[in-house]
């Protein structure tokens, strides 16, 4: 169960493990066979599933927006003795899901504000009024994005405008 | 190389018989990941929502005499209720070799180099960087059957060998050690 050396000198020994390749036995390779490769229409077949899905973005964005909107709504109205810190990871981890979620169906302007908005709230002081208007400013502009269904974030006087808004309040507020 | 669209069908590999242990908490990501692994003709896929959950998964089929192993971990990096770095550490600290020498593929939307080499240093075999495509899954796949490393344990890390290249590396960093006190375990 255990394959490590127990004589050898922790601070100094240097084990290295060479192991029989199970998964290439396993996926129908010899262990001297070329690299080998998966069936290419199984590639495809794994793009259609992203695509296929791609139909379900939309409810999917509001779905999680209306999340952001309710764990913003509870941060604002804790007490400044509450722990905030969990909370704050929390919302990280829902502006982190709307970027993934953007990302991968190529919705870029949603994804940098996602991106924005997770490193950004960590580094909030949330009992700091000013900061909240930062925070307010990244879900405002996430659903104007949503609601005017922006897709990239380059070029777009909308979407610049909504960039803008953003930075203007970091610099404002931070 | 992987060579992912080349035609030669002798050596399209069947993964039917892989388990895959996925670890996500984002439940749309999940059908997503999953419906691309199903897509590469991949048998067995377990799901678990954070990283305690994956300890509790692993641990209970290492346990399991005749059990479905997992063959390789696939792990999103910012979780709650355990994270994926605190899995990838679990995994490589485990007594168990069925657990600690597990290939893991760690998946982020975290695209800094700085989140990759973290992945590394944790002991992950392969970084992923989202959004995720079927050649950029595949290629991760077949890197793990084709190019696994030797595994180290070094003072400080256990996972496998953090260079790729087989070249001699002069730089500063490189490993300074006697070789006497290296022991090759071959199996």
């Amino acid at each position: 169960m255990n394959s490590f050396s127990d004589d050898k000198d922790p601070d100094n020994g240097i084990e290295i493990f060479q192991r029989i390749n199970v998964l290439k036995l396993k996926a129908g390779g010899g262990l001297k066979d070329a690299p080998g490769q998966l069936a290419p229409q199984s590639v495809k077949n794994a793009d259609t599933v992203v695509t296929s899905m791609a139909t379900l973005y939309p409810k999917e964005i509001e779905n999680i927006l209306n999340v952001l909107n309710t764990e913003w709504e509870t941060v604002k109205t804790m007490p400044d003795t509450a722990d905030k810190a969990a909370l704050a990871e929390k919302i990280s981890n829902t502006a982190n899901q709307i970027k993934d979620l953007a990302e991968t169906f190529g919705y870029s302007l949603m994804a940098h504000f996602g991106t924005s908005l997770r490193d950004y709230i960590l580094k909030t002081d949330l009992s700091c009024k000013e900061h909240f208007i930062i925070g307010q400013a990244h879900i405002n502009v996430m659903w104007v994005a949503f609601r005017k269904n922006l897709k990239d974030d380059d070029g777009g006087a909308v979407a610049e405008e909504l960039k803008e808004m953003v930075r203007t309040a970091i610099e404002k507020y931070s | 190389m992987n060579t992912i669209q080349k035609s030669d069908k002798s050596n399209i590999y069947s993964l039917r018989s892989f388990h895959i242990l996925m670890v996500e908490d984002y439940e749309f990501m999940q059908q997503l990941t999953s419906g691309m692994l199903k897509a590469f003709g991949i048998g067995n896929i377990t799901i678990c929502n954070n990283g305690q959950e994956a300890r509790d998964t692993l641990s209970m089929m290492a346990n399991a005499p005749h059990g479905k192993r997992a063959d390789i971990v696939l792990t999103d990096w910012l979780m709650p209720g355990g994270n994926g770095p605190e899995l990838i550490k679990w995994i490589r600290n485990h007594k168990n070799d069925s657990i600690r020498f597990i290939p893991v593929i760690m998946f982020s939307a975290f695209a800094s180099e700085d989140t990759v080499k973290a992945a590394r240093d944790t002991g992950a075999n392969e970084a992923l960087v989202k959004p995720l495509s079927g050649e950029k899954l595949a290629r991760r796949i077949l890197s793990i059957i084709d190019f696994p490393r030797p595994f180290i344990k070094s003072p400080d890390f256990f996972g496998p060998d953090r260079r790729r290249k087989r070249n001699p590396y002069r730089g500063a960093d490189r490993r300074k050690i006697n070789p006497n006190d290296i022991t090759v375990h071959n199996e």
